[in-house]
């Protein structure tokens, strides 16, 4: 079966290791718990008729005292660049890490996600200017880990944009 | 399984700042097999290991990681099984592709557990500023 690494990537607390969790475990906890270094998990989404196996890469956040190191992006073939909109400055730390992508390996698809979408009326405007980064992304979704919306949507959108490109079809919706 | 270490984990070893943390091996051929493991697999947190079978289908957090030409690559706090937190070092020499895997469980929940505290109170610094911006 194909296998990628994909590298989830955003600030502290945007959501990263609770996608990770409703995704695969399908459980949520309102607790933080901060992820060090990385943690990796493998799950097989089903794209109608072909199957591709995610290597999860949850990568600690980037905060004010440490940088994602570039030797985690290693091998990676796409990437998740999460931002929590109740946090604006989140946005900068994604446009940053999307920075760190291009200077170690290249362009690499990428999902924008934009998380917690039950807390929309708590979204504020973006401080930096975002515009490029929803231009690259394959596609920019909205997300909730609490309430599991949107959340198969996103990574079957990033794997179905690392399909080989003869063998790619529509997504699915379940 | 061999629990003394080969000559080219050693000289390797040698260049890393001594410690007396578990230590265990993987070496694969050019078609990243398995063909020698060994050392303390099992206090890395790593299952039993077959050699002749694909190093990914047996790790497949490694799968993507490898082949490497260059000079050695360190992913530290790396946890690809549940309870462990491991050090993976790459490297390549004439006999093969090497993994080696440092055992960092205890420094890693140390790690954890400051981090923790540090962006709890980042978080509440955030939520105070965002409060006094909206009075
Ligand atoms: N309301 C809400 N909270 C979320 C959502 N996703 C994550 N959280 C919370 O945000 C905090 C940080 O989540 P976490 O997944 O640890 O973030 P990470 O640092 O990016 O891995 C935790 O308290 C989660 O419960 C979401 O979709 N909605
Ligand atoms: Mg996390």
């Amino acid at each position: 079966m194909l296998q990628k690494k994909v590298c989830m990537l955003g600030a502290f607390a945007v959501g990263k290791t609770s996608l990770v969790r409703r995704y695969v475990d399908s459980i949520f906890s309102e607790k933080y718990t901060t992820t060090i270094g990385v943690k990796i998990d493998k799950k097989v989404v089903s794209l109608g008729a072909q199957d591709i196996s995610l290597l999860l890469w949850d990568v600690y956040g980037e905060d004010n005292h440490q940088k994602v190191l570039p030797a985690y992006l290693r091998g990676m073939a796409g990437y998740l660049l999460v931002v929590d909109p109740t946090r604006p400055n989140t946005y900068k730390s994604a446009v940053s890490l999307n920075k760190l992508v291009n200077d170690t390996l290249g362009p690499k698809p990428f999902v924008l996600v934009l998380n917690k979408s039950d807390l929309k009326e708590d979204w504020e405007n973006e401080t930096v200017d975002v515009q490029a980064l929803k231009d690259e992304a394959v596609a920019v979704m909205e997300t909730s880990a609490k309430t599991d919306s949107g959340v198969s949507e996103m990574f079957q959108s990033m794997a179905s944009a690392l399909l080989p490109k003869n063998s790619r079809g529509s997504i699915p919706d379940e | 399984m061999n629990k003394k270490l080969p000559f080219s984990v050693v000289r390797y070893v040698k260049t890393q700042p001594a410690s007396n943390r578990s230590m265990a091996y993987l070496c694969l051929d050019e078609n990243l097999v398995v063909v020698d493991s060994g050392g303390e697999l099992e206090k890395c947190g790593i299952p039993s290991i077959e050699n002749g079978v694909l190093a990914s289908e047996q790790l497949p957090a490694i799968e993507s990681l490898l082949p490497i030409d260059e000079s050695a690559v360190v992913l530290v706090n790396t946890q690809i099984i549940e309870g462990s937190i491991i050090d993976l070092h790459l490297f390549a020499d004439s006999v093969g592709q090497w993994v080696l895997i440092i055992d960092n469980t205890e420094a890693g929940l140390r790690l954890q557990s400051e981090q923790q505290d540090r962006l709890c109170n980042d978080i509440v610094e955030e939520q105070n500023t965002k409060k006094r911006r909206f009075k």
